[in-house]
């Protein structure tokens, strides 16, 4: 039986490799994607349909009003780094009221199947961070970063709306570690490959990473099989943020943290880094992979987080993602 | 020029000892990547910087290695004293430099060490772990032994008609060798108090610096860091008789169940530390 799935957030990296692989490996499956943004590689497949929509509620109820989905996948998330007041409210508004009008929209036309993609970033890097934090931990972003407290408030609606509509939606909502990959221009991948890049040298916490294409991998895995719940995605191996950094550049400046916070603030426009990010350079936010583990198998990973890291060499020489012929 | 003679014939002396302990670490741990950062290379320095203070400053003894377990991890609990945490880095390095099976322990520290530049990523380094909870029984797991203080803060910081006078125990780590059913090693540390003879203890300029305590000395702070640099007092450590937890109780047993037990190793360290004491005094 054919289904139809509406993919958000779809010009992103991750968004194309995801489609990318349910076209290759689900045949009966069409996808509706939208997004802000214009496509950035199209996509030429008859199952795949892209439109460029404002996110307002009146965008999205026509939407579901001339399709039926029977999944959505939800990767879309303002990324806008501020403390300047209308860029955060900007950003809360799309986080906060995107999402719960999306979320209304899937009970509302009785979607069955929803995967959100939330972040390890709500979880917050903190000093007193325990090593290996698990889905019961509190989310202590909004403690030290109030320009990402909406992605606590979206991640915590979502859980909300996950046990409300447990009858009738499967819900998986996902927390991942830094998802780095040569098509993704996230902010830890631009910070890695900055040609500038540097390391801390008062500060090396130990950090995780997912390759871009392991991580499409689960999405689709999420999608497809019968997971409902909350899972932080981690892999089993870690590396100092030394290490991982070296690894993408050997040529990496050392650098004192207080100093790279005003550096990366004199650069913000060219190198795209957000604020918070660095003191996901200071303090350790390292998540348990116990409850992952235990549903999609400990051998979902294929790319180790050296080959992940490696990969980010590539950057700037070839993208997987070329345009199709 | 003689002290740093004195210094290159120290390294001299015991520098294939250094090099043979740190070789036995590094075949233990290797391809071990260790979440908070545990570094062989980096605490090879800070073993190198320290060996002259342990041995030499602060002349440390050990005693009662026997009863170290064999093959098995475990949780050492020694009493805090001496105002700056010296004394966990002086049992850490005995553990490594005084045994012939060097062992990293896994030394729980203080949260606010680790919010600060550069010393926080050294505790790290050398083997010091954030004291939570979730960290002990994730290196309980994994058969590291670990290093704790039930004390806290209260035990480093007595003023000075306090020395020597065990605080309150915490009962996290009992509840934790009976959720691992890891034995418990009682630890004493004498000689750590006169690193500061006499101290007061001010609790508004602490909690204005933001610091668990702020100890004034008669030379700190009025001879800035200079005044902070501990007196060469004679350091013993002794290290107790293992004990086992009493397995009638669970981790969720009650407070007044925990306390008897947990005070019993607590007098066990008072007694070693007062039995050290007398017989110096003789």
């Amino acid at each position: 039986m054919k289904s139809k799935i509406l993919l958000i957030g779809a010009s992103g990296g991750l968004a194309q490799i995801t489609s990318r692989l349910i076209l290759k490996h689900k045949n009966k499956v069409d996808i509706f994607a939208i997004d802000t943004r214009s496509e950035k590689y199209t996509i030429n497949n008859k199952r795949y349909c892209f439109e460029k929509v404002a996110y307002k509620r009146s965008s999205f109820e026509r939407i579901f009003q001339a399709n039926t989905f029977d999944a959505v996948i939800f990767l879309s998330r303002s990324a806008l780094s501020s403390r300047d007041s209308n860029l955060v409210k900007q950003r809360h508004m799309f986080n906060i009221r995107g999402t719960q009008t999306i979320l209304d929209l899937c009970s509302h036309f009785g979607v069955k199947k929803i995967v959100i993609m939330s972040s390890f970033h709500s979880y917050g890097a903190l000093s007193d961070n325990p090593a290996f934090l698990s889905e019961d931990d509190i989310l202590r972003a909004s403690e030290r970063y109030p320009e990402i407290r909406d992605l606590v408030e979206m991640d915590q609606n979502c859980l909300n709306w996950m046990h409300t509509n447990a009858s009738q939606t499967k819900t998986v909502l996902l927390r991942p570690v830094n998802i780095i990959g040569p098509n993704l221009s996230n902010g830890i991948t631009k910070y890695l490959t900055h040609p500038f890049s540097f390391y801390p040298i008062d500060y090396n916490p130990s950090v995780q990473f997912i390759h871009e294409y392991d991580m499409a991998n689960i999405l689709v895995q999420s999608l497809f099989n019968d997971y409902h719940g909350l899972f932080n995605v981690a892999p089993n191996n870690y590396l100092s943020l030394k290490d991982a950094i070296l690894t993408v550049n050997p040529k990496a400046i050392p650098m004192l943290v207080s100093a790279l916070g005003g550096v990366n603030k004199l650069f913000q426009r060219y190198t795209g880094v957000p604020d918070y990010l660095v003191e996901y350079l200071k303090y350790p936010c390292l998540l348990s992979n116990k409850k992952f583990n235990t549903f999609y198998g400990d051998d979902t990973f294929k790319f180790t987080t050296k080959s992940a890291l490696k990969s980010l060499r590539l950057k700037n020489i070839r993208r997987i993602l070329q345009p199709e012929a | 020029m003689q002290l740093t003679e004195k210094l290159l014939n120290f390294y001299r002396e015991n520098d294939s000892e250094i090099e043979e302990k740190m070789d036995l670490l590094h075949e233990k741990y290797k391809d071990r990547v260790d979440p908070w950062g545990l570094n062989i290379e980096s605490l090879h320095r800070s073993i190198r910087f320290l060996l002259p203070i342990y041995k030499k400053y602060f002349s440390v003894q050990v005693f009662g290695e026997e009863n170290i377990p064999k093959d098995e991890s475990f949780i050492a609990v020694a009493n805090h004293s001496g105002q700056i945490p010296i004394d966990g880095m002086l049992i850490v390095a005995s553990f490594i430099m005084g045994l012939d099976d060097p062992i990293i322990l896994r030394a729980m520290g203080e949260r606010f060490i680790f919010k600060l530049p550069l010393l926080g990523k050294l505790a790290n380094e050398s083997g010091t772990v954030l004291g939570d909870r979730k960290n002990c029984r994730f290196l309980l797991e994994n058969d590291e032994s670990i290093l704790v203080f039930p004390e806290g803060t209260k035990g480093i910081s007595k003023p000075t008609h306090k020395f020597y006078q065990l605080q309150e125990f915490t009962q996290g780590f009992y509840r934790l060798a009976l959720e691992h059913n890891k034995t418990i090693l009682p630890i004493s540390v004498v000689g750590a108090e006169e690193f500061y003879p006499y101290v007061y203890h001010n609790d508004k300029i602490a909690k204005f610096f933001k610091t668990p305590a702020f100890p004034i000395t008669p030379l700190f702070p009025l001879a800035g860091l200079f005044g902070a640099i501990p007196m060469p007092s004679q350091v013993k450590i002794y290290i107790g008789e293992p004990v086992k937890p009493n397995l009638n109780l669970s981790p969720t047993s009650e407070r007044d169940s925990i306390k008897i037990e947990v005070d019993k190793i607590k007098k066990s360290i008072q007694d070693s530390i007062d039995e050290i004491r007398a017989k110096d005094t003789k």
